[in-house]
């Protein structure tokens, strides 16, 4: 178990360089720049910024420096919102994007399990069809047009929720819930699939054979199996969903990191754009570093240590 | 029945938290009615996070909203757009228009210490300052020594500001400038309390710091993303006009969602409205449309075929229909543009530069276009290679560029493509001419035809067409030699005509700016340029 740990964390190190070193690149190949606008700035107003940013270092320079300064837990600044560091970016926005990610995760699996139980189990049935639909729309309509929706009926038509912003519990319903559409669809079908194919297993049968009330041997012995691929979903769903989307944080005015993130590109903040690319990978890994932790605890047939040769 | 429990016990969860949600909602509602006695509050959509709250280094016109209310220069715009004493009770300006002499008010900052003239003196040479690497820093370039300072090259002492008592301040620019004097209501020139900046040198608000600041309002809280909220300041020496208690500036990205907020009565005004909705506003009659100094138009490259010819850029930008894009596609009361300067800008004799210079030096024509683009060899459109039309990506611009695009086709017989690049890139393409033709936009950094007509002077850094004329250089030259408005004016006359006869640019039109604003409102001032909105006289019905 621990070595497993030390060697993941060393991949994680490797693929986080890797990460930081193309995008660097990157951001520094694609046209534009930080203090590039509309109005040109004249000369020597662009050379004390250049300076100021260290912008005039050759590259494999700032690259250098930026990693040691990396070493010390400093993402770095923003460019763009001076005065503002990466880190400050993430301790405002982050825990908004993670409350509302949390919600969101809450419901699609509360929903998305239930449903995928009930289809399960009326296979072929109004039930399962109706689910099925529920699923179809959470797939095929955009979280743009849910949110736009959701706010248009909610809190223009009805005013039972504010219309955007933060502060209440009040202004976490509709973009949890736009939010959550997908990954309730995803873990409807997923647990549906599994349920179905869970429950034509021997162990079932001799379950059931033994006596065992239906209610013990779906949710003790069928579900456990059954939801073991929602964990796996679980990972990047919970990383991707924390982070931040940006279509919801802008529809719905969140301060979350989300919105951060795309426009750092937009703005080619490059502190930001590297803090923040960063930030994600790192989380990324850990959720799926957790994810395989999980499984140990879920299904005793998978061991975390390599076998010895 | 087993199953429908479960279904039911989940519909229980689903519904106790909707009731929980439901329950704080209408709570909020409740308080909010119950202290209704018509509070002196506006709520106002600024738009996304401003990028600082130092005026000595913002640039954009929201950051500038905010500086106009919390700090304020040595003049200020009145509620009729005109320059007035601001923290400067009067001034004086030499012969030459080359020395300004202020004279301060009794005024105070906002923890109650006086506004001396050594705060203006220390605000302008820190924005100066090569280490404060202020992008506007250019804006005092007019000032003897500005330049030399803030690129290293001269020191902070040789500066033409001289502090000559703590009410008295002297100002030597370079060259005469009328707009200098405008210039001084304008952020970057707002004054700077030392020990304030020392203490707080990113002017953060919130955790024990704040802005100390001389205009009419101060920051009392401002949570990132979400709103600012600004309190009267009753320090400030105008304070008996100031009526409202609190100002909030909403920081809210999306026009479609700060409509819906209007609409649903939870803010009082926005600025940034969504094309789509414009028709139906303007249909319902909550649209105000006010002025704006600011044109769009079309750059062409003059430094490659077929652009290189100026009779092929007249026929293009005589071939099209302006009024037919405002009446479709626009639809906020745009006004056609057939000269580069907007209207509502003054002339020596006091009367408007646009109406002064003609209304148009050139007229829709599609059968002259067509004689000017045979003459240059492309009869009938035959021959003309396919250019493009770079614009940025938007769903405004792209509209604009297919009604040009289908225009040009019908009117001329040519072949344009269209084409949209993210902002940066664009902007990248743009500067590099790398385009053949390129939508613009340009709004005025203050109220004189100077700040539209010396972009296109020879290798200026806007002109971005490439093209160079040299007795238009010397008008510019000219204009910005005098102190005589008579003499300026008429220079900067003869050179517009120079441009749109050479047209290296294509006005399309000129912008306005429609704003939703509650009937509610009163006195709330939308200017022609600078900022957004001024509050500083508004109060709410």
């Amino acid at each position: 178990m621990g070595r497993f740990l030390l060697q993941r964390l060393a991949y994680m190190i490797v693929a986080l360089l890797l990460i930081i070193t193309f995008t660097f690149i990157l951001m520094h190949v694609v046209p534009g720049g930080p203090f590039a606008s509309e109005k040109q700035l004249p000369e020597s107003v662009m050379k004390n910024l250049n300076e100021k940013f260290h912008l005039k270092d050759p590259l494999w320079l700032q690259y250098l420096k930026y990693l040691a300064q990396l070493a010390k837990g400093d993402l770095g600044v923003s460019f763009k919102y001076e005065g503002r560091t990466v880190n400050e970016f993430i301790k405002n926005g982050f825990p908004v994007s993670a409350t509302l990610g949390a919600v969101a995760v809450l419901i699609a699996l509360i929903v998305g399990i239930s449903l995928g139980i009930i289809s399960a189990l009326h296979q072929n049935k109004w039930q399962d069809y109706l689910a099925m639909i529920i699923a179809t729309i959470g797939f095929s309509v955009p979280s743009f047009i849910m949110a736009s929706l959701l706010m248009y009926f909610f809190a223009y038509k009805i005013k039972l929720f504010p219309t955007a912003m933060w502060g209440t519990p009040a202004h976490v319903v509709l973009p949890s819930v736009a939010l959550a559409t997908l990954p309730t669809a995803f873990i409807s079908r997923l647990v549906r699939s599994n349920m179905i194919e869970v429950l034509q297993q021997d162990y079932i049968k001799t379950a059931r054979a033994k006596g065992m009330s239906e209610r013990v041997v779906i949710y003790k012995h069928a579900l456990k199996n059954a939801i073991l691929p929602v964990v796996t979903y679980l990972g990047p769903l919970i990383a991707g969903i924390f982070t931040g989307s940006f279509v919801v944080e802008k529809i719905f005015a969140i301060p979350g990191i989300g919105r951060d993130f795309v426009l750092s590109i937009v703005n080619r903040d490059y502190g930001l754009i590297l803090g923040l690319t960063i930030f994600y990978a790192a989380f990324l890994m850990f959720m799926n570093l957790l994810v395989d932790l999980s499984y140990a605890l879920i299904d005793p047939r998978i061991k975390l240590t390599r076998k010895e040769g | 029945m087993r199953k429908r429990n479960g279904l039911l016990a989940l519909l229980a969860v689903v519904l106790s938290f909707s009731l929980v949600f439901t329950g704080c909602a209408k709570k909020t509602e409740e308080n909010k009615t119950g202290e209704n006695k018509t509070p002196q509050v506006i709520k106002y959509v600024l738009g996304a996070d401003p990028e600082t709250l130092d005026p000595g280094k913002m640039t954009g016109a929201p950051e500038g909203t905010i500086a106009n209310e919390v700090f304020e220069g040595l003049t200020r715009y009145d509620k009729d757009g005109k320059i007035a004493p601001g923290i400067a009770e009067s001034w004086e300006v030499s012969q030459d228009g080359k020395t300004y002499t202020f004279h301060l008010r009794d005024a105070k900052w906002s923890d109650g210490t006086p506004v001396t003239a050594n705060d203006f003196k220390y605000a302008w040479l820190r924005a100066l300052s090569p280490e404060l690497a202020s992008e506007y820093a250019y804006q005092l370039y007019y000032i003897k020594g500005a330049e030399e300072y803030n690129s290293g090259k001269g020191k902070a002492e040789d500066v033409g500001i001289t502090v000559v008592d703590d009410k008295t301040l002297k100002v030597e620019l370079k060259e005469p400038a009328p707009q200098f004097l405008g210039l001084t209501a304008f952020q970057t020139l707002m004054p700077l309390k030392k020990e304030a900046v020392e203490a707080n040198p990113d002017f953060k608000v919130g955790n024990g710091k704040k802005i100390i600041g001389n205009g009419p309002f101060v920051i009392d809280s401002y949570t990132s993303k979400d709103k600012i909220v600004l309190k009267k300041n009753p320090n400030y020496w105008d304070a008996s006009s100031v009526k409202l208690d609190e100002l909030d500036f909403y920081l809210i990205d999306d026009a479609k969602t700060a409509l819906t907020m209007f609409e649903n009565g939870e803010v009082d005004m926005i600025s940034d409205i969504p094309t789509e909705d414009m028709p139906r506003l303007k249909q319902e009659g909550k649209l105000k449309v006010f002025p704006q100094l600011a044109t769009y138009f079309y750059r062409f490259n003059t430094t490659k075929k077929p652009f290189n010819d100026p009779r092929v850029r007249k026929a293009f930008a005589m071939a099209i229909d302006r009024q037919a894009l405002i009446d479709t596609i626009l639809q906020a009361e745009q006004k056609p543009a057939y000269a580069f300067v907007p209207y509502g800008i003054l002339d020596a004799n006091g009367k408007d530069f646009r109406e002064n210079g003609g209304n148009a030096y050139f007229k829709e024509d599609v059968a002259e276009a067509k004689k000017l683009l045979a003459e240059a060899g492309y009869p009938d459109g035959k021959g003309f290679p396919t250019v493009t039309i770079l614009f940025n990506t938007s769903e405004g611009h792209k509209k604009i560029a297919e009604a040009i695009q289908q225009m040009w086709k019908k009117n001329l017989g040519v072949n344009v493509k269209i084409l949209n690049q993210e902002w940066q890139v664009y902007l990248d393409s743009q500067r590099k001419l790398k385009y053949d033709i390129c939508r613009a936009g340009w709004i005025a950094d203050y109220s004189d035809p100077m700040t539209f007509i010396d972009m296109f002077v020879t290798n200026g850094g806007n002109n971005e067409t490439g093209w160079s004329n040299k007795k238009y250089d010397e008008l510019v030259k000219k204009a910005k030699s005098t102190n005589d408005q008579a003499v300026r004016m008429q220079a900067m006359h003869d050179a517009e005509k120079i441009l749109m006869d050479e047209m290296p640019i294509m006005p399309i039109y000129f912008y306005t700016n429609p704003e939703l604003i509650s009937d509610k409102l009163q006195d709330v001032i939308v200017p022609s340029f600078g900022v957004e909105a001024e509050f500083k006289w508004a109060s709410v019905k």
